[in-house]
């Protein structure tokens, strides 16, 4: 199974271009795309999706032309939108079905089977029968992939599928997204580092509508790896330091700034001259949420 | 086609407003049916409540203002999820979209039509506790089949199609008002018989 995109341009009609000349080719796995609010992530999405049009490219899904055979994608798609809502009253086993007759499972007993063990794969058999609009945020998540499962997709879509969660379902989301991953394609686009890092082989990372990165998070990570730096620093100082270095991160510590900064050289060289012993910058190793940072502020 | 019929007309039946209106409608038709003292628009009192005439003109007097609630049942049925943001999840899956929304359409007509048979619930009725007797099932037919059931559908597909395409379920009152008064206008202008 692969997804080919070629160049993929976005401009909506007020004028706002989300997408600009996007490439991407995906394997079977899981393919983390990462980038902030606004990246243009949700744009790709939903024209993966094929709920938009774009205005020039070329998507292709083992074969299928994703922009003129929109239906034929629709049977080989799971997608969970970043915002989804559900009817009121109704409860899991039943929205389940109906999604499932809309996807063309015929039988009722197949449906039923179907719909058992969905609830049961995302942990939802016991409230099975209470309406959806009543669930919480997680178990409302894990009703997104269970339908997202109908008809055994090829290609999953999981728009901020862990946006809102607490750890506990989080954790329990990445395991099933995982589970999932081994034998088709799971996007997940998110703007949470941990998640791209916890669960994906392969990465991208967009930003202003660009692709700014494509590979694994360790070769990500490898790019600015032992070249960045932390100290403590007052909030007064913040500026200064973000004027005379590339400012990474900056995280309140018990009343202090930790921050971390990206440079090739060392920053404590010079310090001796100046009467010091260093700076109080000190290597630090690379995160993947420092390799991310660098990437969408530092990276033309 | 079935599908998304089946489940809008389950899903309307879901709904507490469905109930709401069945009840007022009922309450309208069978009240002044079982007290003379109760008069909608004009008194009934000397009417027989078996009476063909009576069923029938009964019938689309309160089939008229129920009107305005089977535009506001109906007319918002697409609309709805786009409110509710089921569209997002719905729209990626293979739906042939002129079988989705004629389903959805005749799901929400018939909830409409439904409803409004409340108004033959309350005839039957009436006429069982005042006269003793069922009501002429041909009356009763002629009520369902020629002003009922056509009714509902103009009222359905209009407030439908119009909220549809302006995509906005607050279009669907408003629709719902102005053919209420639409049809009220020539009601006012009516001559009965005993006048």
């Amino acid at each position: 199974m692969s997804l080919t995109i070629t160049d993929l341009n976005k401009t909506y009609p007020n004028g706002v271009k989300a997408l600009h000349g996007v490439s991407l080719v995906l394997q079977n796995g899981m393919f983390g795309l990462l980038g902030p609010n606004g990246a243009g992530k949700s744009t790709l999405m939903r024209t993966l999706a094929t709920l938009q049009q774009p205005n020039s490219d070329l998507i292709n899904l083992n074969g299928i032309d994703v922009l003129a055979q929109p239906h034929e994608v629709r049977c080989r798609l799971g997608y969970l939108p970043q915002d989804f809502g559900v009817p009121q009253g109704i409860s899991a086993s039943q929205l389940l079905d109906y999604i499932a007759v809309v996807k063309g499972v015929r039988s009722r007993l197949e449906r039923d089977r179907l719909v058992t063990t969905l609830l049961h794969q995302t942990n939802l058999y016991e409230v099975r029968n209470r309406a959806v609009s009543r669930y919480s945020g997680g178990m409302r998540q894990r009703f997104g992939i269970a339908q997202a499962l109908i008809g055994q997709p090829d290609l999953i879509i999981a728009d901020e599928p862990t946006a809102g969660l607490d750890p506990e379902e989080r954790h329990r989301f990445h395991n099933l997204l995982c589970e999932l991953g081994e034998d088709r394609i799971v996007i997940l686009s998110t703007h949470i580092v941990e998640d791209i890092e916890n669960l994906c082989p392969h990465m991208a990372v967009l930003h202003e509508g660009r692709l700014k990165f494509t590979g694994t998070p360790e070769s990500c990570r490898e790019m600015v790896a032992g070249k960045i730096w932390k100290r403590q620093a007052g909030k007064k100082e913040i500026a200064s330091i973000g004027n005379a270095h590339k400012l990474i991160s900056t995280l309140a510590r018990a009343g202090k700034f930790e921050v971390r900064v990206f440079s090739d050289s060392d920053l404590n060289a010079g310090a001796a001259s100046a009467g010091s012993t260093s700076f109080g910058y000190e290597p630090v190793r690379a995160s993947l949420e420092d390799a991310y940072f660098n990437i969408i502020r530092h990276t033309a | 086609m079935y599908k998304f019929a089946r489940f809008e007309f389950v899903q309307r039946l879901h709904q507490p407003l469905f109930y709401v209106f069945f009840g007022l409608i009922f309450m309208f038709s069978l009240l002044p049916l079982i007290n003379d003292n109760i008069v909608i628009w004009q008194s009934i009192q000397h009417f027989s409540r078996t009476s063909p005439y009576l069923i029938v003109r009964h019938g689309i007097m309160i089939s008229i203002g129920g009107t305005l609630f089977a535009g506001l049942l109906a007319g918002a049925s697409l609309t709805r999820e786009l409110d509710n943001r089921f569209a997002n999840l719905l729209y990626a899956a293979p739906i042939v979209p002129w079988r989705y929304v004629l389903g959805r359409f005749f799901g929400a007509f018939l909830v409409s039509l439904l409803m409004l048979s409340s108004v033959i619930l309350a005839i039957v009725l009436a006429a069982i506790v005042r006269e003793g007797s069922f009501p002429p099932v041909a009356a009763l037919a002629v009520l369902f089949f020629a002003y009922l059931l056509p009714n509902v559908f103009i009222v359905s597909a209009v407030v439908f199609s119009i909220t549809s395409l302006s995509r906005r379920s607050a279009v669907a009152p408003v629709a719902s008002i102005a053919l209420l008064l639409l049809f009220l206008q020539p009601v006012v202008d009516l001559k009965w018989p005993y006048r």
